[in-house]
């Protein structure tokens, strides 16, 4: 890819973005930049990711703030709208046509000609796989295939930023597998992609890029790894699977970032530490040694799952 | 000091293999639909109108105590088949209260596989849904003429007067079942067939033969001289077969047979219909 | 119930809906536990149980559940089976406890048992404070909860479960889960959980079971075996991941990338992770490994294997 590189340039920003209704406040003064490639969005049911979706797509106003996409206010710039594709979590789609008829329908809203949309259309459909059942209506299909048309239709217009609500919601593990490599995909060709879902491995396989919500809030924001270091409260887990656990406590109980060691069974020893790189970077050399019957060793809390578990907790 | 485990008990008791799995469909819904306000302002109201009939009778009586008879009691069966018919438009707006949503209410909202995943079957839910609709009908038509009859009884010095009206009960049970079973079914029937109440309603009423098709038929009828016009008016057929219950004349110049005819056919076609609209297979997995 | 070995038997099973048929001669068996019931779309998952349940006809003699036909005996059957359904089955007018102990009568409890036992499940799922509540007012992960407890509330020696965590956010996804492991590991009580989350099943289940247009096309254990316990290691952390694999193969190994690190694969002459540990030694700074353990399949590794 020619150009600037993917991650220098912000183009998706929010500046204290706020959104209420009524008295409930959906989004709390929001300010993020968000650079091309996959950027996941994650945060409990209620958070308010689904209204942050809705105010960045333009769907809703917002009570305060302003959301800039690609560099200018979205909201003073309603040519911007084309340059956005949107997958809502509400599935509110033409029922009575077929998939193809709205397709082709709702591109053409999008400025294109009858002939143009058509070949959009069909472009879509093949990427999101949905060729095959494109000439059934709409009321006849499956969740992961609504899912899969709202993803056409967010694709079809060619957008460089896309908001993805939940898209794989329903999907069978065949299409998931698809419609992730998709979105893989088009942050690779530089489109900003901001998507939620829930099955926090997936993301984790999409990116390792994530923004997440609570309470109306962002409560972190970066790279995964960064992020888990960042989080002190809780210690790295290491379990270490050995001969003699007990032969091999001493050696962790001596240096200084260990804070516990704690025999689990006659063949695991779990080590406990605020800093592990010294563990980690003992471990090889102790695991050479083979008097101590080092079989192999796994992080415990080091994936999102946890992550998510120990920042949502916190911040309660 | 025992500590009890607050998690997962298994249960010992056991399940009890009841011929009437219906039961518990009418057990919770009937007292549920009776706690509203409404309906138990339109019960009183049904109930009512009942007591006027007996201190009419009572006052027939004795106005005319000195003759040792009254003119209302006088036709035996008779008054009280016309009792019946008087609770008529309750019954009518009984069966549309609680009948009309619910078959229509599950199939909104996915309930049937709470019936369809359990030992029922779909006789069990069509009955127990019947059930409902029959309660009330029995609730605003048979238990309050059936006081009324306990009433004359007792006031009326007539002789031989119990000995006349000895077999009501038993006339007002069957009428009363038929009724429960053709208005029953049939607006089960339509709440399986439509989603929205009003159209439930307005269908039931046509088809059951009230307003428009109690008018045209009635019109049609005088006019070609030929009864059998009121064939499409269900409601009157109902009463007729009643009538013959009863062993009075009924509404319809036709014979009962006809009308029983009619009201089974009714009635089977309804049923039918339910086993076709209520697929257990709808069990959404 | 002690002969029952088997919860499931299905020998030569077919379904059809009409002409179309649906299931084509499945033969299995399942053992108490808990198992995964997977395939894409239109795999027939949702014909096996419905005939399972008896909801279908069937022919006598192809399949027995907790040792009954469906074919013959589908009220029985119905009787010891929970089914927590993927729709809402939500019963207008009534709130939990309502709901809960209808759903005991139903299966025939007695209404006081239904009533008692509707509280204990709603406390067991974590309802128990919102048990009167109004369920216009629940969230979705509450209404999982809620479907949960009327399965739960005539004590089923069978669930069956049909994306009990859809639309549950990462908390209420791993209660819900903890709560499916521990009545399958715990309580005895054997677990049918039919999903498209393929990490659902790895995190609950004891085996699996794919299907694909109507055909058995695996039946697994979750656990499956390493790869290769002396050869095949995942080897994942912090770093430069390519440079380790680099290195590796200029000494006759070889290695994939994966999410969070590289896959390696030994030569066969290796015995044991040795290779990677001095190769990580001589590393140093560049690389933190958090993870090396023999690598394993895991259930999607075995779904996309026999899946097409």
């Amino acid at each position: 890819m020619n150009g600037p590189s993917p991650s220098s340039r912000v183009t998706l920003a929010t500046e204290e973005l706020s959104r209420w209704y009524g008295q409930v406040i959906g989004v709390n003064d929001v300010t993020v930049s968000i650079t091309p490639g996959v950027t996941g969005l994650l945060g409990l049911n209620g958070a308010g990711k689904s209204t942050l979706f809705k105010v960045m797509a333009g769907q809703l106003t917002p009570s305060k703030g302003v959301v800039r996409v690609l560099g200018h206010d979205l909201f003073r710039h309603r040519g911007l709208f084309r340059r956005i594709g949107f997958v809502a979590e509400a599935d509110a789609l033409y029922e009575s046509m077929t998939g193809r008829e709205m397709l082709v329908y709702l591109t053409r809203l999008q400025g294109f000609s009858r002939a143009e949309a058509r070949r959009r259309a069909d472009a879509a459909l093949e990427r999101t796989h949905l060729s095959d059942d494109a000439d059934r209506t709409v009321r006849g299909y499956s969740k992961g295939m609504r899912q899969k048309i709202k993803l056409a239709q967010a694709l079809a217009h060619d957008p460089e930023v896309f908001f993805l609500d939940e898209p794989f919601n329903g999907m069978d593990p065949v299409s998931r597998r698809e419609a992730m490599e998709l979105v893989v995909r088009l942050g690779e060709e530089g489109k900003t992609v901001l998507v939620s879902s829930h099955i926090l491995h997936e993301v984790e396989a999409m990116t390792s890029r994530i923004l997440l919500m609570h309470r109306g809030r962002i409560l972190a924001e970066g790279d995964i790894g960064e992020i888990r270091d960042a989080v002190e409260r809780h210690p790295h887990r290491i379990e270490i699977r050995c001969d003699q656990p007990r032969a091999l406590a001493p050696r962790f109980i001596e240096m200084e970032e260990v804070q516990g060691v704690r025999v689990e069974s006659e063949k695991i020893l779990l080590v406990e530490s605020d800093l592990p790189r010294e563990v980690f970077r003992r471990l090889p050399h102790l695991a050479l040694d083979a008097s101590l019957g080092i079989h192999s060793w796994t992080t415990l809390d080091d994936d999102l799952k946890s992550l998510f578990e120990y920042l949502v907790e916190d911040g309660r | 000091m025992p500590i009890y485990d607050q998690g997962y008990a298994r249960w010992e008791g056991s399940l009890r293999r009841r011929p009437l799995r219906w039961w518990p469909i009418v057990r919770r819904n009937f007292p549920a639909e009776l706690r509203r306000r409404r309906t138990l302002l339109l019960l009183m109201l049904a109930w009512a109108a009942v007591l006027v009939q007996g201190v009419i009778l009572y006052g027939d009586l004795r106005a005319g105590g000195l003759l040792r008879s009254s003119g209302l009691l006088k036709g035996g069966m008779l008054y009280f088949y016309q009792a019946v018919n008087h609770q008529g438009p309750f019954v009518l707006l009984f069966v549309l209260l609680s009948g009309t949503e619910l078959i229509s209410r599950d199939r909104r909202y996915q309930a049937l596989q709470i019936y369809f995943s359990r030992p029922l079957t779909r006789n069990d839910y069509i009955l127990g849904k019947l059930g409902i609709v029959a309660a009330f009908v029995f609730l605003v038509s048979w238990l309050p003429v059936l006081v009324l009859w306990l009433f004359a009884v007792i006031v009326s010095t007539q002789p031989g007067y119990l000995a006349s009206v000895w077999m009501a009960p038993l006339s007002l049970t069957v009428y009363c079942a038929v009724w429960s079973l053709a208005a029953g079914l049939l607006i089960l029937a339509l709440s399986s067939l439509a989603r929205r109440s009003a159209i439930i309603a307005v269908s039931w009423v046509l088809l059951y033969g009230l307003l428009v098709i109690r008018g045209v038929t009635t019109l049609v009828a005088s006019l070609t001289h030929w009864p059998y016009w009121g064939a499409l008016d269900l409601d009157r057929n109902v009463k007729q077969v009643g009538a013959w219950f009863f062993g009075v004349d009924g509404p319809l110049d036709y014979s009962p047979l006809w009308s029983l005819v009619i009201v089974a056919a009714v009635v089977v076609g309804c049923y039918l219909i339910l086993r076709r609209r209520i697929r257990p297979v709808e069990v959404a997995l | 119930m002690s002969t029952e070995t088997y919860i499931v038997q299905a020998q030569d099973l077919h379904q059809s809906y009409g002409p179309r048929p649906v299931l084509h001669g499945l033969d299995f068996t399942l053992s108490p536990g808990a198992v995964g019931l997977l395939g894409p779309n239109g795999s027939g998952k949702t014909t096996l149980l419905r005939t399972l349940l008896g909801l279908l006809p069937v022919e006598p003699g192809h399949a027995r559940v907790l040792g009954h036909d469906p074919a013959l005996e589908p009220l029985r059957i119905r009787s010891r089976i929970g089914l927590v359904p993927e729709s809402e089955c939500l019963v207008p007018g009534m709130n939990a406890v309502e709901l809960t102990s209808y759903a005991g009568e139903l299966s025939g409890m007695d209404p006081r048992d239904a009533m008692q036992r509707a509280h204990q499940v709603l406390y067991y799922v974590g309802l128990g404070e919102a048990r009167y509540r109004d369920l216009g007012s629940y969230s979705q992960g509450m209404k999982q909860r809620l479907k949960l407890a009327q399965a739960l509330v005539h004590d089923p020696d069978l669930l069956l479960l049909d994306e009990p965590t859809s639309g549950m956010d990462p908390p209420g996804r791993e209660a819900m889960l903890a709560l499916i492991r521990e009545l399958a590991g715990v309580h005895g009580i054997s677990v049918i959980l039919s999903t498209h989350l393929l990490a659902d099943v790895e995190e609950t289940c004891s085996s699996v079971l794919i299907l694909q247009e109507g055909r058995l096309k695996a039946q697994r254990p979750v656990l499956a075996d390493s790869l290769h316990p002396h050869l095949v290691f995942d080897v994942k952390g912090r770093g430069d991941f390519e440079a380790l694999g680099g290195m590796l193969e200029s000494e006759g190994h070889h290695w994939t990338a994966i999410k969070g690190g590289i896959r390696v694969r030994l030569r066969e002459d290796a015995r044991g992770p040795r290779p990677i540990l001095e190769a990580l030694t001589k590393l140093e700074g560049r690389v933190q490994v958090r993870h090396l353990v023999p690598a394993g399949r895991s259930v999607e590794d075995t779904f996309f294997e026999v899946v097409d």
